[in-house]
């Protein structure tokens, strides 16, 4: 039996209407990514599961329980729907193990030394057992959001919801997060997941929610939603979502931002950090040691380069493909310019398995 | 953080006594002289005016509250309003006549005396100004007007009005007490507002309104058979307290006229005095100069030690802390209640309300709303003016300390309440365990500096009759006809009671920080 239900959602502002009509349902141990571009819905429909947002129309069942029903006891009900938000929102004047503690004392009429006993229990499933007596501005973003899963899983809910949780963790911080999760996925609890990481939902998930623009588009496991997509949609978000593109049309141009910009995507589709660094030092030897001062030498001010780097068929792959076909009409060519240059070629193709010519100025490779 | 908040104070005490060492040495020092050896100079040639005449065009001072330009208006021709200064109480005019702010003071007989007994380098103009003739205030067309002048009359007949000038003018204050109230009082009490620094005719020993009218008082109520029950006020609040039906007599340098007659009813007069000019007297200003720390003690003697007055400015010092902590107490329980109101609907009617009191208490100054809720709001209540003070401080803080709340309330995240409420909690509680402790850090430090301005704002309550530190600096100021010292006393005393309180409150208020170490959780062993 579903243990929710949602039929006919809608969700109005005055000025936008951000759930249109969603039907919906999750079974017992599943766990949801709910996946689609930003500001469609994918939030509010979330916080409509647990009435932090009032639907406008359509109806909620949770174990049954008619969500919007004039009756529903609301703080009963969150009882057993965990909550973990994007900005992790731990109470800043207590103790970790405090934040932890509240709920069980204060409502479900746990002893303090028993909710004390447990919350370093659940510290410990989440790494964090050392960090019980400290406050939470003295953690990082990760820690923080791991604590705020502890905090929801000490109420002992039947299902657990994610609003974006590794959105507001810098790179680095986003996989000790996501382990957490996928362990809990593992063990049977019913979750629900608003999440930008597709790696994590290709993995973890049972099934995932394509949404966009306030309607569920395609509803399935990932080897359909990543695989065969069955709408345009959900195919284009994909295949947008898995491929990085930079463009460099000026020889000044910011490198560090192009770094960190193809380290966040690597990040985020969980390719390692060894695949993120050769794509890296690839990118940054033909760049700067080659196309650059090609392009300065023959006084060319916009070299106008596209660099592309998408997701290989199993997530463990990386292609990049680099478009210099402007610096081509000025007589550079990767065989003879680049390739000839002893010492890049030499780290070029130690790095990359597969390099290929396809057209005059567009080269690509595999990485990993 | 800690050492810098303890040494501001002592760099201010430092600079506050290098202030007062600076302005001591440019003041003429007072002498206490009796009233017989001032009669006793009777060379009036070195003073800087001679006659009524030379002050045409001059600066001239007096007493706020009182007739004396209505006065010198219907006599000379030669006066005109741009040349008079109002002041609060004697002890300013005299110093800004020292100081030459002002070429002379117009005043009553009596107080000039006095003045002058108690001044070196000031004199009283050979000339008098306008015979005058002092009388009660009563309410208009009040009962007790016709029965007063009746007594009034009998007692000038029969001397005792001359004999008890004698008593209040003369050089031994150990007999300037009033008779004991052992008389039938069946009729009734009555209530007499009596100024407080109009010596020798009202003015205050100690707490006790004292003087030569009220020791007349004591015999007419005695002849009537009413009790009499006195305060003390400000000169120029007198009137409005018997207009307002706070007190039923006034006393003080009544000077009997027609435009008085207007609005109250006067009595026949018991003193004749008139109005003179208190001027500089040019050869005495070099003399009597005593060296500093002279000076000093017996400056601090006169402010302190005669008639007991450092128990007046305890006296005073209790009323401000009273005051303050009353109105602190109950002010921040009001603002609370006040962010419960708000909180139950955001820009609901409470809110609207709330929000208006803020700005009417917040756009009018203080002492406005404390003479309006004294004199009109509770005008016509018995009501003690610590009462309404406390009422209006309570009010003003509550609106203050309220929005301080309310807005350290809305500055806390609404993630903060959506994790609450997301875990189950209800409303309250989310408000109580999540918001509060969070908002209560926020503005605690401002709520601090907010009590601390309260308390220097309570320095007004003197206008409605409370006898606060800054009142009983003033009355002492009346007595000794000083200005300066008194002042700076009062200031001290002021300073180091706000940095005692904001020291106190920050002590208490550390608890609410979250930097505890050793750690440790309550009701758990770690």
């Amino acid at each position: 039996m579903s243990i929710i239900e949602v039929k006919h959602l809608r969700k109005e502002y005055p000025n936008i209407v951000p759930l249109k009509d969603v039907n919906a349902y999750v079974d017992r141990g599943e766990v949801i990514s709910i996946i689609g571009p930003s500001g469609t819905g994918k939030s509010t429909f979330l916080r409509c599961l647990n009435r932090l947002e009032t639907p406008t129309s359509g109806q909620i069942l949770v174990d049954g329980q008619d969500m919007c029903a004039p009756d529903v006891d609301l703080d009963v009900m969150r009882r057993k729907m965990g909550m973990v938000f994007q900005s992790f929102n731990l109470f800043d004047h207590l103790l970790v193990a405090e934040n932890i503690m509240l709920g069980p004392t204060k409502l479900l009429g746990m002893g303090k030394q028993e909710a004390y006993e447990q919350s370093l229990e659940l510290l410990a499933q989440v790494g964090l057992k050392d960090k019980a007596l400290y406050y939470p501005r003295e953690l990082s973003g990760g820690q923080k959001q791991r604590v705020a899963i502890a905090r929801g899983l000490a109420m002992n809910p039947d299902i657990l919801l994610f609003d974006e949780p590794t959105s507001a963790l810098d790179p680095t911080m986003v996989s000790e997060v996501l382990s957490v999760m996928k362990d809990l996925a593992s063990r049977g609890l019913t979750m629900l997941v608003v999440t930008h990481e597709m790696r994590f939902a290709r993995e973890a998930s049972t099934r995932v929610f394509y949404m966009d623009r306030g309607e569920l588009w395609e509803a399935g496991p990932p080897e359909q939603i990543f695989e065969h997509p069955q709408r345009q949609e959900t195919y284009d978000f994909i295949f947008r979502v898995r491929s990085w593109t930079w463009k460099i049309d000026a020889l000044e141009f910011d490198y560090p931002a192009m770094e960190a910009s193809l380290h966040t995507f690597c990040g985020r589709q969980f390719l390692g950090r060894r695949i993120a660094n050769e794509l890296q030092l690839a990118i940054e030897e033909l760049t700067m040691e080659s196309l650059v001062p090609v392009a300065r030498r023959q006084g060319i001010a916009n070299p106008n380069i596209t660099y592309t780097v998408s997701v290989a068929e199993g997530g463990e792959k990386a292609h990049l493909e680099v478009d210099a076909s402007k610096l081509s009409e000025f007589g550079v060519d990767f065989s003879s310019e680049i390739l000839q240059d002893e010492i890049s070629s030499a780290i070029l193709r130690k790095m990359l398995s597969e390099l290929s010519v396809t057209k005059p100025g567009v080269m690509t490779c595999t990485v990993g | 953080m800690n050492r810098t908040r303890l040494k501001t104070p002592f760099i201010a005490l430092i600079a506050l006594a290098v202030l007062f060492a600076i302005g001591w040495g440019s003041v003429p020092k007072a002498v206490a002289e009796s009233a017989d050896e001032a009669t006793k100079t009777e060379d009036t040639s070195t003073y800087e005016f001679q006659t009524v005449d030379e002050l045409f065009g001059k600066s001239l001072g007096m007493i706020s509250g009182g007739a004396f330009d209505t006065i010198l208006f219907s006599n000379y021709d030669g006066f005109e309003q741009k040349d008079f200064s109002y002041y609060n109480s004697y002890a300013e005019i005299i110093q800004a006549l020292k100081t030459n702010k002002i070429d002379a003071m117009i005043t009553d007989l009596p107080v000039a005396q006095l003045a002058v007994s108690r001044n070196t380098g000031i004199g009283i103009l050979p000339e008098k100004l306008v015979e005058d003739h002092y009388g009660f205030v009563l309410a208009k067309d009040s009962p007790y007007t016709a029965m007063f002048n009746e007594r009034i009359a009998a007692y000038r007949e029969d001397g005792t009005i001359a004999e008890l000038y004698k008593k209040w003018t003369s050089t031994d204050d150990t007999n300037k007490t009033l008779p004991e109230q052992d008389w039938d009082t069946s009729k009734g009490t009555l209530s007499v507002a009596v100024g407080a620094d109009s010596e020798p005719m009202a003015y205050q020993i100690g707490e006790t309104p004292s003087g030569m009218t009220v020791d007349l008082l004591c015999h007419i109520f005695r002849d009537l058979g009413y009790g009499m029950e006195t305060k003390s006020l400000a000169s120029g609040s007198l009137i409005a307290e018997v207009q307002s039906g706070k007190a039923d007599v006034a006393t003080s340098c009544f000077s009997i006229t027609e435009e008085r007659k207007k609005m109250v009813d006067m009595t026949e007069p018991f003193y004749d005095g008139g109005i003179v000019a208190v001027v500089r007297d040019t050869a005495a200003v070099a003399e009597q100069e005593q060296g500093f720390f002279e000076g000093l003690a017996a400056s601090f003697e006169r402010t302190f030690i005669t008639e007991g007055r450092w128990q007046l400015i305890l006296s005073g010092l209790i009323v401000t802390l009273l005051i303050s902590v009353i109105s602190g107490v109950a002010g921040l329980a009001l603002g609370f209640l006040f962010v419960l109101l708000r909180r139950k609907r955001e820009s609901g009617l409470a809110d609207k309300l709330i929000h208006l009191l803020e700005s009417l208490l917040g756009g009018l100054p203080v002492v406005v709303v404390l003479m309006v809720f004294y004199y009109v709001v509770f005008g016509a209540l018995t009501i003690s003016g610590v009462v309404v003070a406390i009422l209006v401080f309570t009010l003003i803080f509550g609106a203050s300390a309220g929005s301080i709340m309310w807005n350290a309330v809305r500055a806390i995240d609404a993630g903060q309440v959506e994790a609450g409420r997301a875990l189950g909690f209800g409303d309250s509680d989310t408000f109580f365990l999540v918001v509060l402790p969070q908002a209560a850090r926020q503005c605690v430090p401002l709520l601090i500096a907010q009590f601390v301005s309260l308390i220097k704002d309570t320095s007004v309550v003197g206008y409605i009759a409370v006898q606060d530190l800054t009142r009983v600096g003033d009355l002492i100021r009346a007595r000794t006809m000083e200005a300066f010292f008194p002042l700076i006393a009062i200031a001290v005393i002021y300073f180091v009671l706000c940095r005692l309180m904001a020291w106190l409150l920050s002590l208490w208020a550390k608890k609410l920080e979250p930097k505890k170490e050793p750690r440790a959780i309550k009701g758990v062993e770690l």
